[in-house]
């Protein structure tokens, strides 16, 4: 009975959640099947068809290889990797120190420049779009990689270090204490216990920081200028729509290619990321 | 091996002033308590020799060196933590060596060290644990440890054991002190308990409000505290304190107040007190001075007060007893086997020789 009744109680949490996950994934998996079929049994026939009858449907490859080969998302799936790898190290490198310095090095002007820090996660990117563009292009930075990892950088830094400072700030200061009595310098205390204690928060801000940089449309184009060279997925996929806008068939699978590293990146590490999330919205 | 000395030691956050001109010192191999409640700067005064806090004024010796600008590394001492701060992700054996490792000893040695501390304390077969995994007095076990294989000059210990259970509290209460005759390493250790303080400590100082207010061997606290909150502070169930006054008649003192008059022993009677003849004090009598005829074989005059029992706490090896004497409340530790009943009009005989006298004012004894 007493099992029942909770089965019974929980079950509006659960269709709600089982009505959200449904509405969210219908069109990945209508992506995902169209991307598998020709493109006359696309335009002829819904997705839904396909998986009625999964033996009779012809199923097809060929999309992935024209729009990796031919129409340049294997350079851009490439690039997107040249992007996201090195913009996320430097970030979680950066903010790591910044957040052990603010909360626990004493030195003067601390709290302003805490403050200053979580002050900029409220400033919208777009503002910065055009001032940054124009240094940029006096420093011949734009179009360039390192150019797009400096800008990515320093959009993610704010958060990632308000994020990480929450967490390190969590730590109890007796730790510390008795590492300096022991004999470490405030950065072997860093390396020696900060990092390994830490390592929760920083799998979850990486994966933050790797998937918005990986998704990202608006600054890779206005920075990178949209040139095949240099465009990652997201960009390239933005010129499918534009230059090939008629061949869902096309559309589809490049679609895919862009989302398959983030669902690699969040199902292996998903119990980071949940872990990670409550570690700094709570405590330690 | 070295002594430790504060001179006039102040700290200040901001306006408040958190430790006001300590001066202490601990001798070569002594161990010293900080005692007091809690917000009285003992671990604040800890924390500064520790090197974890600036001295605000006043200097801190250890050994020849004054170390009021050393950073605790190099302070050569150890400390254990009320919450052990053991580094969560190294095993036992790595808790231990950290320090050593920092300090680029060879391997064989820090091996030889953690071994031998590990044996000592009898975790030898946790090393490869790590912290989580322990129990309250095994983390304990390998705070201390950490501080031993450092072999420091100076341990600093901050209520280490408050955070485990009384039983488990009472034991290593002893081993600490076993560690101590062994190592006699100079300790200055900080609690809240009293019964730490007095069993562990070979001088006790108790602090309140920043101040020391005596600082002492154990007994000399008990039996001479400097003042009330001393008085009132060491000692289970606290001391009895009643408003009386001081009176001479036919060349005897008096210290009499509402539903007692008590006569001062002659050797009690000095030119101190004699001083307050007239003026109102505060007399004091810890429990156990205060007995029953069936308790005396030879009863003197001037000793006896009527009190009416309201409680009784039989604790097994003596009998605790709450009495109401003419309005003031008297705690007194009897004889278990007394017949005593709550609502009786019990006769109680105060051991005049051990009483205290406070002035009102100053609240300082009067000696």
């Amino acid at each position: 009975m007493r099992r029942w009744r909770q089965l019974l109680k929980r079950l509006p949490v659960h269709l709600v959640v089982i009505t959200l996950a449904a509405i969210w994934l219908t069109p990945s998996l209508g992506l995902l099947v169209s991307s598998f079929r020709p493109r006359q049994d696309l335009l002829a026939s819904g997705w839904w068809t396909a998986l009625g009858r999964p033996f009779a449907t012809q199923w097809t490859l060929a999309n992935y290889r024209q729009v990796l080969l031919r129409e340049g998302m294997g350079r851009a799936f490439l690039n997107s990797f040249i992007i996201t790898v090195p913009t996320t190290l430097i970030t979680l490198g950066i903010a790591a120190l910044a957040a052990y310095a603010l909360a626990w090095m004493n030195f003067r002007g601390r709290q302003l420049l805490l403050m200053t820090v979580i002050g900029l996660i409220v400033i919208p990117l777009q503002m910065t779009l055009i001032p940054v563009l124009r240094m940029f292009n006096a420093l011949k930075l734009s179009g360039t990689f390192p150019g797009v990892w400096l800008a990515h950088t320093g959009y993610g830094l704010p958060l990632m270090i308000y994020l990480l400072r929450n967490f390190f700030g969590a730590l109890p200061r007796e730790l510390f204490e008795s590492a300096f009595i022991d004999g470490a310098s405030p950065f072997t205390a860093f390396l020696r216990l900060v990092l390994p204690l830490s390592v929760p928060v920083l799998a979850s801000a990486a994966i933050f920081q790797f998937l918005w940089v990986w998704n990202d449309l608006l600054v890779s184009l206005v920075y990178l200028g949209g040139f095949a060279r240099v465009a990652p997925l997201t960009v390239q996929l933005s010129n499918l729509v534009g230059s090939r806008g008629q061949d869902w068939h096309l559309l589809t699978a490049a679609a895919f290619v862009s989302m398959i590293v983030p669902m690699i990146v969040f199902f292996s590490l998903q119990r980071y990321f949940v872990r990670g999330i409550l570690a700094g919205a709570l405590k330690g | 091996m070295a002594e430790v000395r504060l001179n006039e030691v102040t700290k200040k956050f901001g306006g408040f002033t958190a430790v006001d001109r300590v001066t202490l010192e601990a001798q070569d191999a002594e161990f010293v308590v900080l005692v007091g409640p809690s917000g009285c700067g003992k671990t604040t005064t800890l924390r500064m020799v520790a090197g974890l806090e600036e001295v605000t004024a006043g200097d801190i010796f250890i050994g020849d060196r004054r170390v009021n600008d050393v950073p605790p590394k190099d302070r050569d001492i150890a400390m254990v933590f009320q919450n052990y701060a053991l580094y969560p992700h190294m095993d036992v054996y790595n808790n231990m060596a950290f320090g050593l490792k920092l300090r680029k000893f060879p391997k064989r040695e820090i091996d030889r060290r953690v071994r031998e501390a590990a044996e000592l304390l009898g975790i030898t077969d946790k090393l490869k644990a790590k912290p989580r995994e322990l129990s309250g007095g095994q983390r304990q076990r390998v705070a201390l440890g950490r501080a031993i294989v450092r072999n420091p000059k100076v341990f600093l210990f901050d209520e280490p054991l408050s955070n485990l259970d009384a039983k488990l509290r009472v034991r290593m209460r002893a081993e600490l002190q076993e560690l101590h005759q062994r190592l006699k390493t100079t300790t200055v250790y900080v609690t809240h308990d009293q019964v730490e303080a007095m069993t562990l400590g070979q001088r006790v100082a108790v602090m309140k409000d920043g101040l020391v207010l005596q600082y002492d061997d154990p007994q000399t606290i008990y039996d001479h505290p400097a003042n009330m909150f001393v008085a009132g502070f060491i000692g289970s169930p606290p001391m009895n304190f009643l408003e009386a006054r001081l009176m001479e008649e036919n060349g005897r003192l008096y210290v009499q107040g509402k539903g007692f008059k008590l006569l001062v022993p002659e050797e009690r009677a000095t030119d101190a007190v004699r001083g307050y003849v007239g003026k109102d004090v505060v007399f004091g009598l810890r429990p156990e001075d205060i007995r029953t005829p069936e308790m005396v074989r030879e009863q003197q005059p001037g000793r006896a007060f009527v009190g009416k029992v309201r409680v009784r706490e039989p604790l097994g090896d003596e009998l605790i007893v709450y009495a109401d004497c003419a309005g003031n409340e008297v705690v007194a530790k009897l004889d278990p086997h007394l017949a005593i009943q709550p609502g009786q009009d019990v006769t109680f005989l105060a051991a005049m020789e051990r009483m205290h006298l406070f002035d009102k004012e100053t609240e300082q004894a009067i000696r």
